[in-house]
C-alpha cells in the first residue's frame, strides 16, 4: 500500500478483465481435463460463492499449494457464467490466478454435475483425488491439509 | 414462425380477453416479464381458486394470477419499486401467502454487499394485489451479513410469521474472538396482517447455513419449523420446533438420525407437512453415514418421537423432496435424473406414511429445471414446475379418470 493509487489502478484494471481468466466448464469438458492431465494425479476441488465453507477451504488450499506448487489442481466454480466476474475475485483475493479455473457454464447445471459424478448430490465444497491411473476417490466437505499432504504420499 | 405467433397472439386475446400473459408460445424472453421468463416462481390458491404466483425476474419480484389454474396469468404487478438484487435459486426463492380477507404476503432475500449476505425483505397487499405495500427489511441488527433462506407462513387465525437463517451472532462471536458454528434460526410475527413485525426472536444457535427451512400450520396461531442443524459441531442432521407469536419457545428436537457428518453446505433443505394435532409428515434428503437419500419420516411433538421413517429414493440424482398431506392421501413427490431426463415421481400413502404406493412418473423433461413444489387447493393437488422458460402447472390428483366422477 505504498502508492495507494497505484494499488487502485492496478485494481481497476484486474476487475476490467476479471472473468476472462476462468474457462467455460461445460457438460462434457470433465474428460477434456481427465485427458488434459492423463498419467498424471491431480485434486478436482468443486466450489461456489453460495458456500461459505468453499472459501474456506481455497484459503487452506492457496496456502498448501504454495508447499505443493507442483500439484495439478483443477478449480471449478459450480456459479453460472453470469458471475464469472465475482468469481474470478475470490480466485485473485486467495492468489490463485495460476490455477487451472473454471466456472460452469451451462444452463444445465444438474448435467455437469452428472457427468462429473452421478453420486454427487450438488453438496459443496466436493473433491475428487485423482491418482495417475485415473483412478479417484470423492470427498464432501472441506479439505484439510493433511487429507492433501496424504494424498501426495500415496500417488 | 412469425406468422404462428401471431396467430397464437390473436388467438389469445380473442380467446382470453383480459389476459395478457397467456401460455408461454408467444411469449418472447427478452422483452416480457413473464412468469415463464422469470426465476424460481411458486404459487398458492385463494379460497376462491384464484391462483396466485410469485416469481423474480431483473431485479423484482412480480405477482400475477390465473383464474384458470395456470393456463393463463394476468399481467405481472411489480411488488419492489426500486430493483434490488434479489437470490434466486432452489432453495431460496420469494414467497407468496395469502391471508383470510384477501391479503397478499411476499417475502423474498435480498442479495446485499459481498459474499454470504442478505437481508429477509417483506410485503403486502391489501387491495387484492392492484399494488404491493413499500418493501421492508425484517431483519432488524442492521448488520451486514447473513439473512437469507426465508420462509413465510400465516397461521389460521391470521398471524404471519417470517423465519430465517441469520448469522449475527457469528458476527458477535466472531468479533470477540469466539468460534461460532453456523447460522441461527431467527423469526419474527405480525399480528396486524403485515403491516409491522415485532421483535426477531431467535429460535435456536448453529443451524446449517445453506438450506431452505420448511414451515408448517400448528394449531390456530403457531408454526412448526423444520431444518438442517449442525449438531455436535459437524454432524448436520434436522431439528423441529414449533413457534409462538410470543417469542416464547422450548428447545428444539431432534427430527432426523442420518449422521451426516460433514463440513459443507449440502443445498438441500426439508420439507414438512402438517398431518394432525402435533403430528407431521417429514421429507429430507442426507447422504449420512446412516442413511443416504431421500428420506420419508412422521415427526410426533408429543413425545418427540420419530415413525415410519422410510428410504424413498437412494439412486444417485434423487433430490429435493416434497410432501402433502391431503383428503386422507399423503403425497410424496421428488426430482430424479439419469444423465438424460430429468423426471418428478411420485408416490402416495393411504395410511399416513406407514406404506407407499409404486412409483409414478407425474412430469418430465431434458431441460434444465426448478425444484417440484406442490401445491392443495379443496380436494385437489398440483404441480408447479419451472422448466427452462417454461411455468408449468398440472394437476396431479386426483388423476384423469378420477377427476371425470368428482366433478
Amino acid at each position: 500500500m505504498l502508492h495507494r493509487p497505484w494499488v487502485l489502478l492496478l485494481l481497476v484494471l484486474l476487475s476490467v478483465q476479471a472473468g476472462a481468466e476462468l474457462k467455460p466448464f461445460r457438460a462434457d469438458t470433465i474428460k477434456e481435463i481427465q485427458a488434459r492431465y492423463q498419467g498424471q494425479p491431480f485434486l478436482l476441488a468443486l466450489w461456489s460463492l453460495e458456500c461459505p465453507p468453499c472459501f474456506k477451504e481455497l484459503d487452506m488450499l492457496a496456502r498448501w499449494l504454495k508447499e505443493y506448487p507442483g500439484q495439478n489442481v483443477v478449480l471449478i466454480s459450480t456459479d453460472d457464467s453470469s458471475v464469472a466476474d465475482q468469481a474470478w475475485q475470490v480466485i485473485e483475493k486467495y492468489n490463485m490466478e495460476k490455477v487451472d479455473g473454471w466456472i460452469f457454464s451451462d444452463d444445465f447445471a444438474e448435467r455437469i454435475r452428472y457427468n462429473i459424478d452421478p453420486n454427487w448430490h450438488g453438496e459443496l465444497p466436493r473433491s475428487y483425488f485423482y491418482f495417475a491411473d485415473h483412478t479417484r476417490h470423492a470427498h464432501s466437505g472441506t479439505l484439510s491439509e493433511q487429507i492433501l499432504t496424504r494424498w501426495v504420499g500415496q500417488q | 414462425m412469425l406468422e404462428s405467433r401471431k396467430i397464437l397472439a390473436y388467438l389469445l386475446i380473442v380467446v382470453a380477453p383480459g389476459l395478457s400473459t397467456g401460455s408461454h408460445a408467444e411469449t418472447d424472453c427478452s422483452t416480457d416479464v413473464s412468469i415463464h421468463c422469470g426465476k424460481t416462481p411458486s404459487a398458492t390458491f385463494a379460497s376462491d381458486g384464484r391462483l396466485w404466483a410469485t416469481f423474480v425476474q431483473g431485479q423484482h419480484v412480480y405477482v400475477s394470477y390465473s383464474d384458470n389454474q395456470g393456463a393463463a396469468f394476468s399481467a405481472p404487478v411489480t411488488v419492489n419499486p426500486h430493483p434490488e438484487d434479489i437470490y434466486t435459486n432452489g432453495e431460496n426463492r420469494p414467497k407468496i401467502r395469502l391471508g383470510n380477507d384477501g391479503q397478499i404476503y411476499l417475502s423474498w432475500t435480498e442479495k446485499t454487499r459481498g459474499m454470504h449476505t442478505g437481508n429477509i425483505r417483506f410485503s403486502y397487499s391489501h387491495n387484492s394485489g392492484k399494488s404491493f405495500e413499500q418493501p421492508r427489511t425484517v431483519n432488524n441488527d442492521g448488520l451486514l451479513t447473513s439473512h437469507r433462506f426465508d420462509q413465510l407462513h400465516v397461521s389460521p387465525s391470521g398471524l404471519v410469521y417470517l423465519a430465517w437463517l441469520d448469522k449475527r451472532d457469528q458476527v458477535r462471536a466472531r468479533s470477540s474472538g469466539e468460534k461460532y458454528t453456523g447460522s441461527a434460526v431467527y423469526y419474527a410475527v405480525s399480528t396486524d396482517s403485515g403491516q409491522s413485525f415485532g421483535k426477531n426472536f431467535k429460535l435456536a444457535d448453529h443451524s446449517c447455513e445453506c438450506c431452505r427451512l420448511a414451515i408448517a400450520p400448528a394449531g390456530a396461531d403457531g408454526a412448526a419449523v423444520l431444518w438442517r442443524h449442525i449438531f455436535n459441531a459437524s454432524t448436520r442432521d434436522h431439528a423441529i420446533a414449533l413457534l409462538s407469536a410470543d417469542g416464547k419457545v422450548g428447545d428444539f428436537n431432534r427430527a432426523t438420525y442420518d449422521n451426516w457428518q460433514i463440513e459443507a453446505c449440502p443445498h438441500h433443505g426439508p420439507d414438512l407437512a402438517y398431518s394432525m394435532p402435533g403430528t407431521y409428515h417429514m421429507a429430507w434428503f442426507s447422504d449420512g453415514d446412516d442413511q443416504k437419500g431421500i428420506y420419508y419420516g412422521r415427526y410426533n411433538f408429543s413425545d418427540g418421537s420419530v415413525a415410519s421413517v422410510r428410504a424413498i429414493d437412494s439412486e444417485p440424482g434423487a433430490s429435493h423432496p416434497q410432501v402433502v398431506e391431503l383428503a386422507g392421501h399423503v403425497f410424496f413427490v421428488w426430482k430424479t435424473f439419469d444423465g438424460d431426463r430429468t423426471r418428478v415421481q411420485m408416490i402416495e400413502s393411504l395410511d399416513k406414511g406407514e406404506t407407499w404406493s409404486a412409483l409414478r412418473t407425474v412430469a418430465s423433461t431434458d431441460a434444465d429445471s426448478d425444484y417440484p413444489i406442490l401445491v392443495k387447493y379443496a380436494d385437489r393437488l398440483f404441480l408447479s414446475w419451472h422448466v427452462e422458460q417454461s411455468y408449468r402447472f398440472e394437476q396431479l390428483w386426483p388423476g384423469s379418470d378420477k377427476r371425470t366422477k368428482s366433478d
